[in-house]
């Protein structure tokens, strides 16, 4: 599947530079689904707030096609199979107190030897970013409990950047003079 | 369920079923102590991207001494200490680096296991 990425950076006037170089690894010590290239999938509104609240506003949002294909993308937002699947393999190794990261870590540790290659074959996982201060409620229903959200978090961690699994990689915000 | 899901969990329980007990628990049990957790710059290793680093015009440097240290992370540069070394620093890191005086757990694993292959 392909899908938008917004990405947020800190706005430090090197615009040409993050063009041609982003998207950048992600510099949180815990970041939530391991280390990796971080987006916000087809979330400008969301890139912002990120922006506002992290960088104080002075921040570059990028934008990227995704190329997400099946054997390489591990989907935990809109796959049942793969969510039912990552639960599995969480149950099996018998640490359902580590948190998703670690997991995550662990797995493509395991993938570099030789003798479990395809043990974690992807490179790229998608997740939900269940934030309750950002999921607005909508009740399916007059008299009924349920509810969804319409503007519902997904995160998706490229655990490499490649032109296989991005392309068109620019900045739309601030909006900027076109340099040479 | 896919074939690549399928034999992701069959080589998993390859590794749980064959490897010996005492090389899982110990592989499991460096990930149970390595501390993602936490505010403090002194219990893990700090993994920056290079890039990063470029696109802000940063310099970062590897001191001489650890030149014949290999990181296996490609593009990442490591912010920590071994020991009390700098293993890998970072002139705007400076404060923060001299701050972190315990030795860290995976960069020590991985000294060790560097050192005696």
């Amino acid at each position: 599947m392909k899908t938008i990425g917004h990405h947020t950076v800190e706005n430090r006037n090197t615009f040409n530079y993050i063009e041609q170089n982003g998207p950048f690894q992600t510099m949180d010590r815990n970041p939530y689904l391991g280390k990796g290239f971080y987006f916000w999938d087809n979330n400008y509104h969301f890139a912002k707030v990120w922006g506002n609240i992290h960088y104080n506003g002075n921040y570059v949002i990028c934008q990227a096609t995704l190329h997400l294909d099946n054997e390489i993308f591990l989907d935990l937002v809109g796959n049942r199979e793969n969510i039912m699947y990552f639960e599995k393999l969480i149950k099996k190794l018998n640490r359902e107190n580590w948190p998703i990261g670690k997991f995550i870590e662990f797995l493509k540790k395991k993938e570099l030897d030789e003798d479990f290659k395809g043990i974690f074959p992807f490179k790229a996982i998608r997740a939900l970013d269940y934030d309750k201060d950002n999921y607005k409620k909508y009740k399916f229903a007059e008299g009924k409990t349920g509810y969804t959200s319409l503007r519902p978090i997904f995160i998706i961690c490229l655990f490499e950047k490649t032109e296989l699994l991005l392309s068109d990689f620019k900045i739309i915000y601030p909006i900027i003079k076109k340099w040479k | 369920m896919k074939a690549h899901l399928k034999k992701s969990l069959e080589l998993l329980d390859k590794y749980l079923n064959e490897t010996p007990k005492h090389i899982i628990n110990e592989e499991l049990s460096f990930f149970d102590k390595l501390d993602y957790e936490g505010v403090s710059f002194n219990k893990y290793i700090e993994l920056f991207n290079i890039d990063t680093f470029n696109q802000f015009g940063i310099e970062y440097v590897k001191p001489e001494s650890l030149d014949d240290f290999e990181i296996d992370v490609e593009g990442v540069s490591v912010f920590s200490s071994y020991k009390n070394e700098v293993i890998y620093s970072h002139k705007e890191y400076i404060d923060i680096k001299q701050k972190s005086s315990i030795p860290v757990q995976y960069f020590t694993n991985q000294y060790e296991l560097d050192n005696a292959s």
